[in-house]
């Protein structure tokens, strides 16, 4: 059984989130309302899953310093997926250079969709990736506006989309209604047209899209 | 006539006011008009020659004129009364002819006293009365006028001298040659020896004062040495003439009697000299142009006190003001500075506002005898220092706006972030806290089965639901990108770019935090120029550079749009351009129609 934390400092929506979690078969070790406590917390349980407000007391986006702390003191073994009210790319696109998969970034909205939230938190509790379609489909318009997806065609684009929420070639496959031999083949049509290397890795194949699809708008920055 | 000086210097207007001019000076100047008229008419009925009245009467007037002009302009000082003194004392004496012993006998006993008081005015000169030396011979010259009256008065009787027509002394109290021979010689050579000296006085202050002295004092300081050379010549030939009974210079005629009138009117030469000082310093207001011009903009006080310096005619002047800091008081060069005391040593003449002092200004005391040009000069100074003043005062409140204007600034902008964190932690919350309890709601309604219109209303309102959430998150967004206080102003242009609705480049070399307000007001002037991009110039492609150029910050957004856009129409631009000028930034829009648009923005750096 999934072992998660729950750190929100609103009570209402810790236990929003733990119902779903619970009710998709997860057990939630321990609630937090700080990111102190969720950094005791997961150092105490070092649960599978955390699912991380990421504006918390103290301040600021505590939340997500939280998340990249225990990104970076436990890596791979405790996944982490951050619920945030910010259509912000750049946050996760930070979790998702921050390690090797497990990683998610959801807008606190999905909690009005049970499955979506998890769906996502499943999808990174088994080492996957989790970002929220809002947040790659306002990279991919903002990409289209260079007007370099044009060589995709409305499926390999839509296709490419769900790659970068971190959706599975199965998952994929069922979303699209085709064979996931289809898909994996319209992948690696996508990757080379678009003149990525295919990774095998889940994460990897996320972060290569996504930092593909941000390179649109933020090309010269830094 | 004096024309009156405007704002009369408080060190001036604080100095002892002497004698009044109007009435006292007015009532003087007629007695002596008056004593002029009768001794002419005196004259006249006793026959004198008419060469001599008229020479006689010139020079009485020309001192009574020259007296009234002095006691005019300084009546403080003594050289008015003393000229007027010295065209009455002239008279007398002039009563020779008159052929009246009483009063013959009191001319012959009384004349020459004028010399004394030329003496008195040349030795005071600056000053109010004679001081060290200069009392001395006064004082001197006066002891051995008064020992020959008294000798002249009673013990002198023509008798003596083997003139029997003549008319007797009706003062003679002994006869006694040898005793009135001796005095006599006596306190002329005394008298003679202290005119001398006072002379030598005047050529040695003419020689060894300070140039200022010189220029201001020279034309009745040469009158004193001619004057007082002819008073000592004077004493002489009567102490040698007396003692010998022969005259000291035996000159043929004509050229005795020319010397003689010659040395009668070098009487002319003090009033003439003094007048010759006074209206050549009139004159020498000219300097004041050239400090009036000089005060185009405001000066420094070097420049100030140079051009002072050349306005007076005084290299020493020093130009003192008030330390803004403290309760002392600085110089031109902003060194703590003492303002002396106004006396023998300093003039010192004082400017202020509303009895808050500007400036002091310390000068050669000599310049005192020229108080309209001090007058002028102060007026124009005090135009100088005013202006400063305002200078100062508007500057301190504008320094006072600028600085309430940035706190506005930084105010506003933590406005918005608090703005910006209540939504996110009441309004937003609160909605997904209704998100949850409504996704809750619809399970419920799965589970008991409800009728499908309660589950399609509450789909809809689940729709509803999520649109307001979505509005809010833009809301909040655009009030204050969260992102900006995280990640910075190159991250926040970026995702501003990215929902641009133009293809967005950014390029940055800004590699630091700036201050909150400062990253704000970039952002939205960007954020401002990207949306007049899409929405008005209908642009398909943007850039954005930002360059931190160390101690300012320079934004480019270009677009590939229509052009043509005017900050003098829309009020998006204008109010980019207040934006900027509250951080003192500035903004340049070059927007050709059909051209795209420029604009670009700095923010100096703290």
């Amino acid at each position: 059984m999934i072992r998660a934390v729950v750190a929100d400092d609103s009570a209402v929506i810790r236990s929003g989130v733990v119902r779903i979690l619970e009710d998709a078969g997860m057990r939630v070790v321990r609630e937090a309302r700080s990111a102190a406590e969720l950094i005791a917390a997961v150092d105490e349980e070092q649960p599978d899953l955390a699912v991380v407000d990421i504006r918390m007391p103290p301040g600021g986006n505590a939340g997500l310093t939280a998340a990249l702390e225990i990104r970076a003191r436990y890596g791979d073994r405790v996944r982490v997926l951050v619920l945030s009210q910010y259509l912000e790319p750049e946050y996760a696109l930070r979790l998702l250079g921050s390690g090797a998969g497990g990683v998610g970034y959801l807008l606190k909205d999905r909690l009005g969709e049970a499955s979506e939230l998890a769906d996502a938190a499943l999808r990174v509790a088994a080492g996957g990736s989790a970002i929220d379609p809002a947040v790659v489909d306002e990279l991919v318009s903002a990409r289209r506006m260079t007007d370099r997806l044009g060589r995709l065609t409305d499926r390999e684009r839509e296709t490419l989309e769900l790659v970068a929420q971190g959706r599975s070639n199965r998952s994929i496959a069922e979303e699209l209604h085709l064979s996931a031999k289809t898909v994996e083949g319209a992948i690696g049509i996508i990757f080379s047209k678009l003149g990525l290397e295919e990774d095998a890795r889940d994460n990897r194949r996320v972060l290569a899209v996504l930092a593909y699809l941000d390179g649109g708008a933020a090309g010269g920055a830094d | 006539m004096e024309s009156p000086v405007p704002a009369l210097p408080a060190a001036t207007r604080a100095r002892p006011a002497g004698v009044r001019p109007s009435r006292t000076l007015l009532a003087a100047t007629a007695g002596a008009l008056a004593f002029t008229v009768l001794t002419l008419a005196v004259g006249v009925a006793s026959g004198a020659p008419p060469e001599f009245l008229l020479l006689d009467t010139t020079i009485g007037l020309v001192y009574i004129g020259a007296g009234f002009v002095a006691w005019m302009r300084r009546p403080e000082v003594l050289t008015g009364p003393l000229l007027l003194a010295c065209g009455l004392l002239n008279f007398v004496g002039s009563y020779g002819p008159t052929g009246q012993p009483v009063v013959t006998y009191l001319g012959f006993a009384f004349e020459g006293y004028y010399d004394v008081a030329l003496a008195v005015l040349v030795l005071a000169l600056p000053e109010r009365l004679p001081t060290g030396l200069g009392r001395w011979l006064s004082v001197g010259m006066l002891a051995a006028f008064v020992v020959r009256s008294a000798s002249r008065l009673v013990l002198q009787d023509p008798a003596m001298f083997g003139c029997g027509d003549c008319t007797p002394n009706p003062f003679v109290i002994t006869t006694d040659p040898a005793a009135f021979v001796t005095v006599e010689t006596a306190a002329n050579a005394a008298i003679c020896i202290l005119a001398l000296a006072v002379a030598l006085v005047c050529v040695r202050r003419l020689v060894a004062s300070r140039p200022i002295v010189r220029r201001v004092m020279w034309p009745i300081l040469v009158a004193g040495t001619v004057a007082m050379s002819a008073a000592a010549f004077d004493a002489a030939e009567y102490a040698f003439t007396t003692a010998t009974g022969a005259p000291l210079l035996d000159l043929p005629e004509p050229w005795s009697g020319a010397f003689y009138w010659v040395l009668f009117a070098l009487r002319l030469f003090v009033p003439i000299g003094f007048m010759v000082g006074t209206l050549r310093l009139r004159r020498a207001g000219g300097p004041l142009v050239a400090l009036a011009v000089g005060l185009g903009s405001v000066p420094s006080p070097v420049r100030l006190q140079s051009a002072l310096a050349a306005a007076l005619g005084d290299p020493g002047v020093r130009l003192l003001r008030p330390d803004r800091k403290g309760p002392g008081w600085l110089s031109a060069d902003g060194d703590p500075a003492r303002v002396p005391v106004d006396d023998r040593e300093h003039a010192v003449t004082l400017l202020d506002h509303d009895g808050e002092p500007l400036a002091a200004i310390v000068y050669d005391p000599v310049l005192r005898e020229d108080p309209a040009l001090v007058g002028s000069v102060m007026a124009v100074l005090r135009l100088a220092v005013e202006n400063e003043r305002l200078d100062a005062e508007l500057q301190a409140r504008l320094d006072d706006v600028r600085a309430s204007r940035a706190r506005l600034v930084v105010a506003a902008e933590e406005e918005r972030r608090r703005v910006e964190r209540d939504l996110h932690d009441g309004a937003q919350q609160r909605l997904v806290a209704v998100t949850i309890a409504l996704q809750q709601a619809r399970q419920a309604a799965i589970a008991t089965d409800a009728a499908p219109e309660i589950r399609e209303r509450l789909a809809a309102v689940a729709e509803e639901l999520q649109a307001a959430i979505d509005d809010l998150r833009e809301l909040a967004r655009g009030i204050h990108p969260a992102l900006l206080e995280d990640a910075g102003l190159p991250a926040a242009v970026t995702a501003l770019g990215r929902r641009a609705g133009v293809a967005v480049e950014v390029r940055s070399d800004l590699g630091r935090r700036l201050p909150r307000h400062i990253e704000a007001t970039a952002y939205f002037t960007v954020a401002e120029a990207l949306t007049n991009a899409s929405r008005h110039a209908n642009a398909t492609r943007a850039i954005v550079t930002i360059r931190d150029g160390g101690d300012r910050l320079e934004l480019r957004v270009e677009d590939d749009g229509a052009g043509g856009a005017d900050p003098s129409l829309g009020t998006g631009l204008s109010g980019l351009a207040d934006r900027l000028a509250a951080v003192d930034g500035h903004l340049d829009i070059a927007s050709p129609a059909g051209g795209g648009t420029m604009l670009r923005a700095e923010v100096p750096l703290p």
